[in-house]
């Protein structure tokens, strides 16, 4: 791995500068969320529902009260009247009921932060303790005493949509929080014109992203200046700050909000949290800084799921393997209606089942469904990770249906390079890419013909290999008007007098490597020293309002920001020295951390001096030039924002959501013992394409993170619910994360699509890596058990159920 | 990591430690290796009032090969040193079952003691010592008694020791020529107890008949259980491909499973058979003196 680390001359971007972040992080001196310690520190320990389905009768503090060092309780029938219910809404009100949008049909329950008359999963907070020992608040749990009157429980959705289902919000009629149409093209026809109809149905099961760092909410308030000031381990510093105003409305309160640095999100931080607005509350009514960490056993009933959904699919061919049109009817299991991005998140599912193929007939129906589980909420590559499980999986039934070979059918089926910008059957533009290509290069470097072979002999002599074969897109950078995410990214860059460069940025980092990648844009394109490039994130008054870390929008529009205003800073350093020099601006150019006479570059000024008559010999600056080095951008998503794209749902519920699409082809070869049901992966290779990439390394890095949480998806992690609705994955003993022991080495390539669409034509890097492990293997497990005939339509493939599979099949042979 | 209070003594000695317990046995509990019962307590699904820590006491920290040519394992022994040991071939199977029980950290500080005592019915030393037909020396103030192994299982999580009982060694006995041992677990993934898990010992003459055999199953029953049917079937045969089908059918009748997240009862009653069929080809093999890796399932 190369190690530059200047900026002169060679360009940083594209290069594998070595991170600026590791040290720090590595060697235990960072400082995170629950390190802070502050004077008069209280701690706060939540009491959670133990039912996954009651009416709350009585929430009894007073034993709990009286333990020594307790300090503070409160329940949901004593919270004051300032708090308000949470949304997700800026508006503190209902998505897209401002534009008067009728598909989708949202609805809203007032959830506030404590439970009040019901309770609706194991896990919903009920009561807070405050004490002056984190020991002590946990004491004092075990003496609340609560009343609950069990109620039946919904813990699937065919139950729940049941018509005799009991109800989790009964105002509603029925167990439906969301119905989401979208359509286009002429699907009646399609299928009629077919030689052929597949149906199948494609399940994935609920998981999760289990950050290393749990949440963290720390709340001060100053009563003197009305000023509440929260550290949160959040995604979403601004978002956060505005959920916090609007859940607790005291007059002319203050809010900031601080994000240090923080130990991975996956989505699971993205969320709206009730911690976040209780904690703050409590420190307001104890008028003490009140810090709440969460446990690991917390973090799995606490923090949002994601994943579980039902594939109702169908599609219409052609004998050729041309696939004239889909259909896709979606039950997604929601849980609880609490405001995290769940709903959102199964929308963008719906959007992008057609996938990296064109297809123009397309018709989706989505119902999100309540049950008795914790919220589902975003989940590393939202939604888009469950389309492209589903389509992806589908595509090999259909191959199978057809006796055609499955790589052949995607071939067949593929957008093709010359149709970008291709605009989708659901309203995006896919900014650019090779399909075909990425995919070749996949099949071939996996040695696919070889394989092929070998499966041949080994089915002979009762041995299971499988090749299985993906691609799958992971759109990124959403955008959504009338919500936080309305596709702009601010930077506030600053030069100091000494010359080094300040950027403040709307959003944060959660392992990312921000900082790094700022230091290398701006080193490229302004000439300072990387290590003169300072990055500062996650604080929502210093920095610029926006809406958080996800959906790769610091690689699409975030570089994109930092990008235009080092442009802008360095025409102003342009023209203060040009006037300083006695030239025209034509007549010099800004070139390794100076500006030069083009004909006499000995005639020259530093940055250093040049910020010095900005700062201090301001007189000399030319006229109408502010003092000052700084520069405030707000870069917007250009490839959503194009007149000709919809921007809110049309009559069949398309618009545009993704600005750019990243994709990788993958080939996963697997052995299968079929007396066990165990499953080995001999080989993974993945061709990625995630456009230009600013730093190699840390690409590959964030890709094999993702890869394993992937692989976790497709053999390890799943968040099991027993009929009563008890969770039964509360730790690490019983949720199955893959350790460096399960994952394997990958083949992985890179491909470089520039994206036409952003100044550095960047996409958002590594999400594909946990997108493509759960069809691929689904497809490369049920490929090595063609012989036998088993169906596999639910991930994880756990050996329990691929023998059960396997039986299964037996029997209806 | 918030358990509720309690009281910690540290024993140096073992007179130490059956005095603690004469007084506190009722109220406390034996601090081993701790990777059971601090997780327990950081859940407060345990809240003992008193830990009593043996960490220090060197006489249960031994291995050491008795008068009669067998073993005894003291209690405290880790289950990294049962995995660094240059055992005998014979004894191969303790190795097998070592290095795969959890992490390097869990190994580093759990016990065999402790383990046994636990009485964890997915974990690895019972079917272990099961199918070796060791015997458990247990002290309190009273006195001392030794045990076969069985008899310590009774219940999940439950022992037959008294409270103020220490289980002091494992002995495990003598081992005859051409002996061949092995143990397979097949987990969910590394460093999870067992879905299911077999021990194999077993002896076969010059002539190729089955002296004798031990079979512990792990897993499949809410103790590790023994499969005495399947032994019956094995021992003073010919060891015969079809009487292995046979004892193999037997092992998952014998066992009693429950359905729970690593799986159903049936795919549990699979896996044990298969994996008492592979380790018994295994232990066959090394009873050969072949090298043979009892390698993953
Ligand atoms: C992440 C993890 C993974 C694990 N995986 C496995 C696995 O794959 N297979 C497996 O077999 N185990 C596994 N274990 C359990 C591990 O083997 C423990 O070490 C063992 O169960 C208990 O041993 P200990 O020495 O840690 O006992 P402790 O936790 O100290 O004690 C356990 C219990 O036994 C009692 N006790 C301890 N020593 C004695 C004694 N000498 N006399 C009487 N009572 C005593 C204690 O009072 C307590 O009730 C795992 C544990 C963890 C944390």
């Amino acid at each position: 791995m190369a190690d530059v680390i200047t900026g002169n001359g060679k360009k940083l971007v594209g290069t594998s500068v070595r991170r600026k972040e590791d040290p720090d992080v590595l060697l235990g001196r960072e400082t995170y969320t629950a390190d802070l310690k502050l004077p008069g520190m209280v701690y706060a320990a939540i009491f959670r529902s133990p039912y996954a389905h009651a009416l709350l009768k009585r929430v009894d503090l007073r034993r709990a009260l009286a333990l020594p060092g307790v300090i503070f309780g409160i329940t949901g029938d004593s919270l004051p009247d300032f708090l308000k219910p949470m949304s997700l809404s800026p508006y503190r009100n209902v998505e897209w009921a401002e534009l008067k949008v009728k598909n989708p049909q949202m609805n809203y329950f007032p959830h506030v932060c404590l439970a009040r008359e019901r309770v609706r999963f194991v896990g919903e907070p009920v009561a807070a303790v405050v004490a002056t020992d984190p020991y002590v608040a946990e004491d004092a749990l075990e003496l609340i005493e609560a009343e609950f009157d069990p109620l039946p429980v919904v813990t699937s959705v065919e139950q729940a949509l049941q018509p005799d289902a009991p109800l989790l919000y009964e105002e509603w009629g029925d167990n439906v929080q969301l119905r989401f149409k979208v359509s286009g093209g002429d699907v009646e026809r399609a299928f009629r014109e077919a030689d052929l109809v597949v149906k199948e149905t494609v399940i994935s099961s609920r998981y999760t992203g289990t950050p290393m760092e749990p949440r963290v909410v720390i709340g001060r308030y100053s009563a003197e200046e009305n000023y509440l000031e929260v550290w949160d381990t959040t995604q979403r510093t601004h978002s956060v700050s505005m959920f916090v105003r609007n859940s607790i409305d005291l007059p002319d309160l203050q809010v900031r909000v601080i994000t240090l640095r923080v130990g991975g999100g996956f989505g699971q931080k993205r969320g709206f949290y009730s911690e976040e607005v209780l904690i703050p509350l409590l420190s307001i009514l104890t008028h003490r800084p009140v810090k709440w960490v969460e446990t690991r056993s917390e973090h799995m009933v606490g923090t949002s799921h994601g994943r579980q959904q039902v594939h109702q699919m169908e599609a219409a061919v052609k004998r050729d393997g041309t696939v004239l049109a889909l259909r896709d009817r979606i039950l997604a299991d929601l849980g609880v209606a609490y405001p995290t991005s769940g709903t959102i998140s199964v929308m963008t599912t719906l959007m992008f089942i057609p996938g990296a193929y064109r297809i123009q007939n397309y018709e989706g129906e989505l119902l999100g469904v309540n049950t008795n589980k914790t919220v589902y909420g975003s989940h590393r590559a939202f939604g888009k990770a469950d389309a492209a499980y589903a389509i992806e999986r589908f595509m090999d039934v259909i191959a199978q249906e057809l006796g055609m070979d499955p790589a052949e059918l995607r071939l067949k089926n593929f957008i093709q390079p010359h149709e970008f910008p291709y605009l989708c059957v659901t309203g995006s533009r896919y900014d650019s890419g090779n399909y075909p290509q990425a995919f070749q290069d996949a099949l071939k470097r996996a040695g696919n013909e070889k394989w092929r072979e070998e499966q041949k002999r080994g089915w002979q002599q009762g041995r299971y290999l499988g090749i299985g074969v993906s691609l799958v897109i992971e759109p990124n950078s959403a955008s959504k008007v009338a919500t936080y995410n309305a596709g702009h990214y601010g930077v506030r860059m600053q030069m100091d007098p000494t010359g080094g460069v300040t950027v403040f940025c709307a959003g944060n980092d959660e392992g990312q490597g921000h900082g790094t990648a700022i230091g290398q844009l701006v080193a490229d394109e302004l000439g300072v020293e990387f290590d003169r490039v300072h990055t500062v994130e996650g604080d929502s008054l210093l920095c610029p309002f926006g809406s958080g870390s996800y959906s790769a929008r610091f690689a699409v529009v975030g570089t994109s920001a930092v990008i235009m205003a080092s442009r802008r800073l360095k025409e102003k350093l342009v023209r203060i020295a040009a006037q300083v020099l006695g030239v025209g601006v034509e007549e010099v150019r800004a070139e390794g951390g100076a500006v030069e006479v083009l004909k006499d570059p000995s005639r020259r000024l530093s940055y250093q001096q040049i910020a010095q008559v900005a700062y201090f010999e301001v007189l000399r600056l030319p006229a109408g030039v502010e003092p000052g080095l700084e520069v405030l951008y707000y870069y917007i998503d250009s490839n959503l924002q194009a007149a000709d794209l919809r921007k809110v749902p049309d009559e069949r519920g398309r618009y545009a959501v993704y600005s750019t699409f990243p994709y990788a082809a993958n080939v996963a070869v697997v052995e299968v013992d079929v007396e066990t049901g165990r499953v080995r992966l001999l080989e993974y290779v993945s061709t990625d394409d995630c456009g230009r990439m600013i730093n190699p390394a840390e690409v590959v890095s964030q890709y094999m993170g993702a890869f394993a949480h992937g692989l976790g998806g497709a053999f390890y992690e799943e968040l099991v619910y027993d009929e009563g609705g008890q969770p039964l994955a509360q730790n690490f003993k019983d949720y199955l994360v893959p350790t460096a022991l399960e994952v394997p080495r990958v083949k992985l390539a890179h491909m470089e699509t520039p994206n036409p669409f952003t100044p550095g034509g960047f996409k958002g890097a590594s999400e594909t890596g946990a997108v493509g492990p759960t069809p691929t293997i689904a497809n490369a497990v049920e490929d090595a058990l063609r012989p036998l005939g088993v169906k596999l339509r639910r991930i994880p493939i756990t050996p329990a159920i691929v023998w059960e599979a396997i039986q299964k099949a037996k029997g209806l042979k | 990591m918030f358990p509720a209070r309690f009281n910690y003594y540290r024993a140096e000695s073992l007179p130490e430690v059956l005095d603690l317990l004469a007084r506190h046995g009722s109220e406390g509990k034996i601090l081993a290796g701790g990777q059971s019962v601090i997780p327990l307590m950081k859940l407060r699904l345990a809240s003992p009032a008193v830990l009593i820590d043996i960490n220090r006491v060197r006489e249960l920290q031994a291995i050491a090969g008795d008068e009669r040519g067998g073993l005894r394992i003291g209690a405290l022994t880790r289950h990294h040193h049962m995995e660094i040991k240059k055992w005998p071939r014979s004894l191969a199977l303790l190795m097998d079952a070592a290095r795969d029980i959890g992490d390097p950290q869990v190994r580093n500080l759990g016990t065999v003691g402790g383990a046994l005592a636990e009485v964890d019915p997915a974990g690895d030393w019972g079917p272990v010592m099961l199918s070796l037909g060791a015997r458990v020396r247990a002290v309190s103030p009273k006195g001392e008694r030794t045990l076969p192994i069985d008899e310590l299982f009774v219940d999940a999580f439950t022992t037959c020791l008294a409270e103020d009982e220490l289980l002091r060694e494992v002995e495990i006995p003598p081992l005859s020529d051409g002996t061949g041992t092995a143990y397979l677990k097949m987990e969910r993934k590394a460093g999870d107890f067992a879905i299911a898990s077999a021990a194999v010992r077993v002896n076969r003459s010059p002539d190729g008949r089955c002296q004798d055999v031990g079979i512990g199953l792990g897993g499949v029953g809410l103790v590790p259980l023994r499969a005495r049917g399947a032994e019956d079937l094995l021992r003073g045969s010919n060891l015969e491909e079809e009487l292995i089908r046979e004892a193999e059918e037997s092992v998952r009748k014998e066992c009693e499973p429950l359905a729970d997240i690593r799986g159903s009862v049936e795919f549990k009653r699979q896996v044990v058979g298969v994996l008492f069929r592979r380790a018994l080809k295994i232990a066959l093999r090394r009873a050969q003196g072949e090298e043979v890796e009892a390698g993953h399932v």
